[in-house]
């Protein structure tokens, strides 16, 4: 209790605050630019923290991911162009509200319901770290793999057409993701002599090819409006947010409790943790036919899961200085630097810095509000621009976003083919979601199915070896059964009734 | 075989002072805007911090931007080939890593080291032996001995297969007469994953940098059974050398360097190699390394490239010992 | 442009077959029936079995409906404006990807605001200010605030 009285009195300091209030628009900026990630921004400021005490540079670095995995949201509804991989999951309902003319009621949730998911997921953490990373610090790859497999199962789960065609997608995105070398023999696969593709499809032009590009190129071959907006703009942000709220308040804290277990599995993350709310909350759902309409409900269990792993995150980085993601990765070396060595250790030689992370992730969700507002609010003029001049301006953005990634005008090349391979695919009714969670969990699955196989010498039952693993894999399994039920009986009740 | 990389080509902290750079009246070469540093892993690592941090540093000598830029991927070819076929007009420089000294052993490119301009080392990377603290061996000469008696029921982890921690390990059984599959690795995408795999009891050890394994040391996770190196980690006085555990000389390190593409001019390298000398010497670069357990090296160009070249010869023939090469 | 599910059935059908008699190229695992050629494999027999389904659904549906057009013309097939404007933001991104190296990104991204926007019918009082200022805002604001080293090329000279 007296560490964490003692790090609210360093974090509310005039130049902590100072640090926060700017890594907080500084976040919003480079979130809100589709291509440009939460470990990108978090990058950028690395050498800035070297020249700051700890507690700032801590501030500064939490602060900027909280809002930038908010951030993401904005062109995501907006433009159908998530900003973060983090926000692709809901990002069809959001920008299927835009188009209802409701983009404030998108933004507005998202807004609210991520500084919530944050808020929640630092109390969690604050709860129980450290047991909640003895229980994540127990996956070994039996786990992961199982995790990966039900994670691919959402895909088939959230999508509203057929489940042939949601299951062709996906199998798309995963061929896409065996693309690159092979974990097990280092071979290169479908590369053709391409030294680029060595690395295999990169997730983020991928992500912008097959919704931006892709919806460039629909809105143009309907033919651009030269002037005139077309989606209305944005109004009162907060208008009804209260009702949604208290409508949706059980899947408020069952996102975030969620979205932070999830986060603090090392190498999950905000991502998965925004698909597996976002199905479960389609599943659970009193209307699950609004889902791919516009409904909220998918937003506030998306928007709230992705904050609280961001949260989540720091679990295993601070109990165990095993990073959850590339963002604590990179935190993790900034601490090391800063004197403080993360480990079961931190609890007892520095609490209040440990706190301190807390503390400043509790005022980031709450600075949150106010800079996400005014960048919802400025960011809504984006809808007062005709399209015929707006769409080409998005597709310089798409350009300077995919080569952002990695500096490679090959990045461009991934966006162009699969923007136009999206194009098609949404013409003849096969969504593109499921496609993007295979490309980002094909790599998973297959990797930790191949290190299981190895530790195991091939032997199959591996799989079910351990208690967590067994468990995993028997949910899975017996949601693939009702599944293929389910195929089955689709395929033949189109037979009958066609 | 000589097993010894560094021996006589390391120089430590106390050969620092001796080692400024050579007063040439050619290397005023300064850079007018933006350079790229190319780094071949990602974002997070090892080779990232140590590039981002003399990054900065090299920002604040020349004033202008270095902008870090990760090119990973393929086991480190696609950043490795974007630092060799770039301009060698000083506005493109890289983190060029041990596996320059791999890659094209293991038939993934033809790329090596005739195909950068080696500046300035940045850092030597020594492996370990490490396995959780529940492990029933207190020593590497207990795995050893294990693994002679039950070749191929081990496991080890903690990088990609054919990676330098494989290396580190096969490279290690084979020097001891066993087959090098006697523990077989297990592959991972990097040394963060491989220690969580040998927490949550997927593996037996993991072979990767002491320096990258010495927070879960501290804290009692893990346990060091020996550092590949000729003396011990003074951030780790208790993990025995090699030399010390099992009586070999065998040892193994990776190292990070500033390299320019093939072709780079003496004027612009020479200008680079004071700038990092200078760097090197900077309060903020010996906290920088302390923070990670590491200690400050650096090396003359000239020595640079020898050490490539023998660090070369001598991975190549691990690898062909081990049937890594193709 | 939608096809009819027994075309896209067979389209998925071969492109499965083929990624199935590629992955057989790869190598194996020394002694283990695990190898970079399974998850392919895997997936190919995965798009197989869709494709199959679609083909077969599709003729079902065919067969209850008597026939029907094998392929529903978009509007954008009928018009050559709207064909136009696809190929238009398809060579835009071609040519960024081509030219963007030795013009250099301002260039490029000026000629290709400028061609779109013509496309586009975009009036000239607005086309001309928007396709100088986007670029050198884009360039701001990824070049010098964010680090992303985009390219000079034919301005290397006046590079600030």
């Amino acid at each position: 209790m007296e560490a964490i009285i003692g790090a609210f009195g360093l974090v509310l300091d005039l130049e902590v605050m100072l640090v926060i209030a700017a890594s907080a628009i500084y976040g919003v900026m480079v979130g809100g630019i589709p291509g440009l990630t939460a470990t990108m921004s978090v990058a950028l400021l690395v050498p800035l923290t070297y020249f700051m005490d700890p507690v700032p540079a801590i501030a500064a670095i939490v602060t900027t991911t909280a809002t930038a995995i908010f951030a993401g949201d904005i062109p995501g509804a907006l433009l159908r162009m998530p900003g973060t991989p983090a926000s692709a999951a809901y990002v069809d309902e959001s920008f299927a509200l835009t188009r209802q003319g409701k983009a404030d009621l998108a933004l507005g949730t998202g807004l609210v319901t991520a500084a919530i998911g944050g808020m929640i997921g630092t109390i969690i953490l604050m709860a129980v770290a450290p047991q909640l990373a003895r229980f994540a610090i127990r996956f070994s790859s039996d786990e992961y793999f199982w995790l990966g497999c039900l994670g691919l199962t959402c895909a088939v789960l959230i999508s509203g057409s057929s489940v042939l065609k949601s299951f062709a997608s996906l199998f798309i995105g995963l061929f896409i993701a065996t693309i690159g070398i092979d974990v097990a023999v280092g071979h290169p696969r479908f590369t053709f002599g391409s030294i680029e593709l060595l690395d295999g499809v990169s997730f983020i032009p991928a992500m912008i090819g097959m919704f931006a590009l892709s919806e460039i190129l629909r809105t143009v071959a309907r033919g651009a409006r030269v002037r005139g907006p077309e989606q209305g703009s944005v109004g009162n942000v907060f208008a009804g947010i209260g009702r949604i709220l208290l409508r949706f308040r059980l899947n408020v804290v069952r996102s975030s409790v969620l979205g932070t277990g999830i986060g603090s599995l090392p190498g999950a993350g905000a991502d998965i943790a925004a698909w597996i709310s976002f199905t479960l909350s389609k599943r659970f759902s009193k209307k699950p036919e609004a889902f791919g309409k516009g409904a909220v409900e998918g937003i506030v269990d998306g928007g709230s899961a992705n904050n609280a792993a961001v949260a989540g995150a720091w679990t295993p980085a601070l109990v165990f200085g095993i990073p959850g993601d590339t963002v604590t990765a990179i935190a993790i070396g900034i601490l090391y630097l800063k004197g403080v060595n993360p480990g079961p250790l931190v609890f007892t030689q520095s609490p209040d810095l440990v706190y301190a992370v807390f503390v400043a992730f509790l005022c980031a969700n709450l600075v949150l509000i106010p800079v996400g507002f005014a960048a919802i609010r400025l960011s809504g003029l984006v809808l007062r621009v005709p399209q015929a001049v707006l769409m080409p301006i998005i597709l310089v953005f798409c350009i300077v976003g995919s080569f952002a990634i990695n500096s490679t005008v090959f990045a461009v090349w991934i966006m162009l083919v699969l923007g136009v391979v999206a194009f098609f695919m949404e013409a003849n009714d096969i969504p593109v979601a499921p496609a993007i969670l295979g490309i980002v969990l094909g790599t998973m699955v297959e990797d930790n199915f191949m290190v299981t196989m190895l530790k195991d010498n091939g032997n199959l039952l591996g799989f079910f070896d351990r208690p967590i693993a067994a468990a995993l894999g028997a949910l899975t399994m017996t949601i693939w059964v009702y599944l293929i039920f389910r195929g089955v009986r689709d395929a033949r009740r189109a037979g009958t009734t066609g | 075989m000589t097993r010894t990389l560094l021996t006589g080509l390391l120089t430590g902290t106390a050969a620092i002072a001796a080692m400024t750079a050579p007063a040439l009246a050619d290397c005023h070469w300064v850079p007018e805007r933006a350079v790229t540093y190319v780094v071949p892993w990602g974002a997070g690592g090892g080779t990232d911090a140590n590039s981002r941090m003399m990054a900065s540093l090299l920002e604040q000598h020349f004033g202008v931007p270095f902008n870090v830029v990760n090119r990973t991927g393929g086991n480190g070819v696609v950043g490795h080939s974007a630092i060799a076929t770039a301009e060698p007009d000083g506005y493109t420089v890289g983190a060029a890593t041990v596996e320059i000294a791999m890659m094209h052993w293991a038939g993934l490119t033809e790329l090596d080291a005739s195909n950068i301009t080696p500046i300035a080392l940045i850092d030597i990377v020594p492996a370990s032996v490490t396995v959780a603290d529940d492990s029933e061996f207190g020593s590497l000469q207990e795995v050893i001995d294990y693994a002679r008696e039950n070749p191929g029921e081990l496991t080890a982890s903690g990088t990609a297969q054919g990676g330098i921690w494989h290396l580190a390990i096969a490279g290690l059984l084979n020097e001891q007469g066993l087959d090098p599959e006697a523990i077989r690795w297990i592959p991972s995408q990097g040394a963060a994953p491989g220690m969580q795999e040998l927490m949550a009891g997927g593996v037996d050890m993991v072979t990767v940098a002491l320096s990258e394994a010495k927070a879960l040391i501290e804290s009692g996770e893990l346990r060091g059974l020996a550092y590949m190196h000729d003396e011990r980690m003074s951030a780790l006085p208790d993990v025995p050398t090699t030399l010390e555990a099992i009586d070999t000389t065998w040892t193994l390190a990776a190292f990070i360097t500033l390299s320019g593409p093939e072709g780079m001019p003496e004027e612009i390298a020479c200008a680079y190699e004071q700038a990092v000398a200078e760097a090197v010497q900077t309060d903020a670069w010996a906290e920088f390394k302390d923070s990670r357990g590491a200690e400050v090296v650096s090396m003359p160009r000239a020595d640079l490239t020898a050490f490539i070249e023998a660090a070369d010869a001598n991975l190549g023939a691990t690898m062909e010992a081990i049937g890594l090469t193709q | 442009m939608r096809v009819d599910d027994t075309i896209l059935g067979a389209i998925l059908l071969a492109f499965a077959v083929a990624v199935v008699a590629y992955a057989q190229t790869f190598p194996t695992l020394g002694g283990m029936a695990f190898g970079p050629d399974l998850f392919p494999t895997v997936i190919g027999c995965g798009l197989g079995v869709c494709g199959i389904g679609l083909m077969v659904t599709g003729v079902v549906r065919r067969r209850s409906r008597n026939g029907g057009p094998w392929i529903d013309v978009a509007p954008w097939m009928r018009s050559r404006d709207l064909a136009g404007n696809l190929l238009a933001v398809l060579a835009a991104t071609l040519g960024y990807i081509l030219l963007s190296d030795w013009l250099g990104f301002h260039l490029t991204a000026m000629a290709i605001l400028a061609l779109l926007f013509l496309k586009l019918h975009v009036r000239l009082l607005i086309l001309i200010p928007f396709a100088i200022a986007v670029p050198l805002i884009i360039h701001y604001a990824f070049y010098s605030l964010l680090r992303v080293p985009l390219p000079w090329g034919l301005l290397t000279p006046i590079a600030w």
